[in-house]
C-alpha cells in the first residue's frame, strides 16, 4: 500500500518542477555562490584608503605605505566628497620631525569609517605596521651604531618567534588544511540547513496541503491506515533529502575546485566528509519529519499553525546554522552545553567533531538524532489518528 | 433491493468541546438502497457521514457497517467516501487519479485493480480527457471523476457527502444518473446527504430528516411529505426544521 502512495507522491512532485529546482538547484549553488560572494567582495570591493599627507617631507613614509597599500589589492585615495573611504590615515605637519627624533614617538591619524570592509581596516593596519617596524628597525641600527656593537635589530625587533603548528582537539598533529577544512566545515554546517529547506518544508506542505488541496478526506477514509499515509510522506521526504543531498555535494566539488580562485588556497574533501554530508542532511530530513509530526500534533494542522511550525523549525535552522559558525561545539561546559539539545545542532556538532578528529563524538550525535528522531516519528503516528489530522 | 441491513446506527452522539453535534441518531439502511440524509447546515450530516466512513473514531453509540465498526469497515476496503468539499489530485491525470484508488483498494491484487480502472474509467465517461491533468477538468468532470473513482471499486456501502454541490444543472443531473444507475448494478449501499430536495426524492429510497444533532423524521420521500401533510418534500424539510428550532 505504501508502494502506491508513494508512486504517486513521486509523480506529482516530478510535475511539480518549482519543487524539484528547488530542492536539486538551491543546494547546489548555496556554497559556490557563497565563494563568489567573497570572491566579489575580494575583487569588486578593494580597499579604499584615503591618505592625507600635511608636510611634504612626509613624503619617503608616505609614498612607502602608499606602495604597500597598493600591492595588497588596496586603493590609495586623496580624501574628496566625492568618495567615501574605508579607512583615512594622516600624516600630520610635525611627523617628519618627530619620527626622526630617536627619542620622540610620531603619531599618525587613523580614521575608521563606520560599518566599512574589515579588510580595508587590517590592510591599513598592516601598511602602518610594517612602516612602524622598518622605522623600529632603523632606530635600532641608529642605536648600536652609537654604541658601536654588532646586533641584529630583527632579533632585538622580534625576540619571539612563533612556531605554528596545528593539532585536533584530541591532540593529534594535523595541518594548516585540516584547519582550513575546520572553517569550511563551519560554513558547510551554515548553509546546510538553508540548503535542505525545501525539502524541510515538502514535509508540512505534504501533509496539510493534501488537506488544503481538499484531497486529504477522501484519502484517510481509504482502507490506508494513518501510519501508511505518514510514512509514505517520510520516504518521499527522504528520497527529496537523497536528491538535495547530491545537489549539496556538487556544489562542495564546485565549491572546492574553484576555491583557490575564491579564498586562494586549494581545498580538498575526503570521502567520509562527503559521506558524513549525505547521513547529515538524510538526517537533517528525517529530524524535521519527526519535529513537524510532533507540531502537528499539537497545534493541529491549519495553514496558520503551519506557518507557525515552518516558522520553529526554521528558527531552530538558524540557531544550528549560527552555532556552527560562531561556537567551538566540541567543547561545551554547562550550561552552554544544553544547546546541544536544540534540534539541529547536534548535526552541526557532529560535523565539526569530524572535521575536529573527534569520530566518537560525532557517530554519538548522529545516533542519538536518529534514535530520538525515529521514536518521535513512531510516538506521533501511533497518536495521530485521522479525526486529529482532519478535524483540528 | 434487500431488506437485509446494510448499516445500523443506535443512539449517536457526538461532541466537538463542549458542543454536543449528534444527540442521540438512530437510523438503520437497507442492503442496496439508496439512503438520504437531509437538512439544514450544522444539522450535524457531514458528522454523521464521517463517522460512518471510519474517519471519525470518538464516538458514543453503535455504528455497524454490515455487522462491523465503522473503522474496521473501513480497513477492509468496504467503504467509499466522497467528502463535499474534495478535490482530485490536480498534477496527476485523470487515469492517474483512478488508478490510484484502484490500487489501493485492490491492496495489492493487480488483476482487481486493472477491474477497478475499467470501471472507473466507464463510470468518469471523459473520454481522451481521461489522459488529461486533473488540473485541467472543468468542476463537473473533476466530480465526475471522483464519483467514478468513489464507485468503481465497488464498495459495500458508498457514503456521498452532497455529490452535486456547486454543480450545474446538466452536470447535477448526469451524477445523479450515475450514482442511481451505479447503485442498481452494483447493489451499493448508498448514503448521501444534499439540501437538494429534488435530488433526494428522485434518488433516494428511504430519508431521514436532521436537524440540530437530532432525527426528526424518517421514511420514504412520500411518506415523509404524508406526515408533515406537506405538498412536496421541499415543504416536508422546512416544517421538520422548525420543529427543531422550537424545540431548541
Amino acid at each position: 500500500m505504501i508502494s502506491v502512495l508513494i508512486r504517486k507522491e513521486l509523480i506529482d512532485i516530478r510535475r511539480d518542477k518549482r519543487l524539484l529546482i528547488g530542492t536539486i538547484l538551491l543546494p547546489l549553488i548555496m556554497l559556490p555562490l557563497i565563494g563568489v560572494i567573497i570572491y566579489a567582495s575580494v575583487a569588486t570591493q578593494p580597499p579604499i584608503i584615503a591618505i592625507v599627507n600635511k608636510n611634504p617631507l612626509n613624503d619617503v613614509y608616505v609614498n612607502y605605505v602608499k606602495s604597500y597599500i597598493t600591492s595588497h589589492g588596496g586603493e590609495v585615495v586623496n580624501l574628496t566628497y566625492n568618495i567615501t573611504p574605508d579607512v583615512i590615515i594622516v600624516f600630520p605637519q610635525d611627523f617628519y620631525r618627530n619620527v626622526s627624533n630617536i627619542s620622540t614617538q610620531a603619531g599618525v591619524g587613523f580614521t575608521i569609517i563606520i560599518s566599512s570592509n574589515q579588510n580595508s581596516i587590517n590592510l591599513a593596519y598592516d601598511a602602518i605596521y610594517n612602516l612602524m617596524y622598518n622605522i623600529s628597525v632603523s632606530r635600532i641600527h641608529e642605536l648600536a651604531s652609537k654604541a658601536n656593537i654588532t646586533v641584529n635589530p630583527s632579533v632585538i625587533r622580534d625576540p619571539i618567534v612563533l612556531l605554528m603548528g596545528y593539532e585536533t582537539p584530541t591532540r593529534v598533529v594535523t595541518t594548516s588544511s585540516a584547519n582550513q577544512l575546520a572553517q569550511i566545515a563551519r560554513v558547510v554546517a551554515l548553509i546546510l540547513f538553508p540548503s535542505a529547506t525545501p525539502v524541510v518544508f515538502f514535509i508540512t506542505d505534504s501533509i496539510i496541503g493534501e488537506k488544503e488541496r481538499k484531497t486529504l478526506e477522501s484519502l484517510i477514509a481509504s482502507p490506508i491506515t494513518i501510519r501508511q499515509l505518514l510514512f509514505s510522506k517520510l520516504i518521499v521526504s527522504i528520497i527529496l533529502g537523497i536528491l538535495s543531498s547530491l545537489g549539496d555535494i556538487i556544489g562542495l566539488l564546485l565549491f572546492s575546485a574553484f576555491s583557490f580562485y575564491v579564498v586562494q588556497t586549494h581545498i580538498t574533501f575526503g570521502l567520509g566528509f562527503l559521506g558524513l554530508v549525505v547521513v547529515i542532511y538524510l538526517l537533517t530530513v528525517l529530524l524535521t519529519a519527526a519535529i513537524s509530526l510532533g507540531l502537528l500534533l499539537i497545534f493541529g494542522g491549519s495553514v496558520r499553525n503551519v506557518q507557525i511550525i515552518d516558522f520553529i523549525i526554521t528558527t531552530f535552522g538558524m540557531i544550528a546554522s549560527f552555532s556552527a559558525l560562531f561556537i567551538n561545539l566540541s567543547d561545551l561546559k554547562f550550561p552552554l552545553s544544553l544547546i546541544l539539545f536544540i534540534p539541529y545542532v547536534q548535526l552541526a556538532s557532529s560535523l565539526l567533531s569530524y572535521v575536529f578528529g573527534l569520530y566518537l563524538e560525532s557517530i554519538f550525535y548522529i545516533s542519538a538524532t536518529f534514535v530520538v528522531a525515529l521514536v518521535l516519528i513512531l510516538l506521533a503516528s501511533k497518536w495521530f489518528n485521522s479525526e486529529r489530522i482532519l478535524l483540528r | 433491493m434487500s431488506t437485509e441491513t446494510a448499516i445500523s446506527v443506535t443512539d449517536l452522539k457526538k461532541k466537538f468541546g463542549n458542543k454536543e453535534v449528534l444527540k442521540g441518531i438512530t437510523f438503520s439502511v437497507r442492503r442496496g438502497s439508496v439512503y438520504g440524509l437531509i437538512g439544514p447546515n450544522g444539522a450535524g450530516k457531514t458528522t454523521t457521514l464521517r463517522i460512518l466512513a471510519g474517519i471519525i473514531k470518538n464516538y458514543s453509540g453503535q455504528v455497524l457497517i454490515e455487522g462491523l465498526n465503522p473503522e474496521k469497515a473501513r480497513e477492509k476496503g468496504m467503504i467509499a467516501y466522497m467528502p463535499e468539499d474534495t478535490f482530485p489530485y490536480d498534477r496527476l491525470t485523470g487515469i492517474e487519479n483512478l488508478e490510484l484508488y484502484a490500487e489501493i483498494y485492490a491492496r495489492g491484487d493487480k488483476k482487481l485493480a486493472e477491474e477497478y480502472l475499467e470501471l472507473g474509467i466507464k463510470i468518469a465517461n471523459l473520454g481522451k480527457r481521461i489522459y488529461d491533468k486533473a488540473g485541467e477538468y472543468s468542476r463537473g468532470m473533476k466530480r465526475r471523476l471522483i464519483i467514478a473513482r468513489t464507485l468503481m471499486v465497488k464498495p459495500k456501502v458508498a457514503i456521498l457527502d452532497e455529490p452535486t454541490s456547486a454543480l450545474d444543472v446538466e452536470s447535477a443531473l448526469n451524477i445523479r444518473d450515475i450514482i442511481v444507475k451505479m447503485s442498481r448494478e452494483l447493489e451499493t449501499t448508498i448514503v448521501l446527504s444534499s439540501h437538494n430536495m429534488l435530488e433526494v426524492e428522485y434518488m433516494c429510497d428511504d430519508i431521514s430528516l436532521i436537524n440540530d444533532g437530532k432525527i426528526v423524521a424518517s421514511g420514504t420521500p412520500r411518506k415523509i411529505v404524508e406526515m408533515f401533510e406537506a405538498r412536496n418534500l421541499e415543504e416536508a424539510f422546512i416544517k421538520a426544521s422548525k420543529i427543531g428550532e422550537k424545540e431548541k
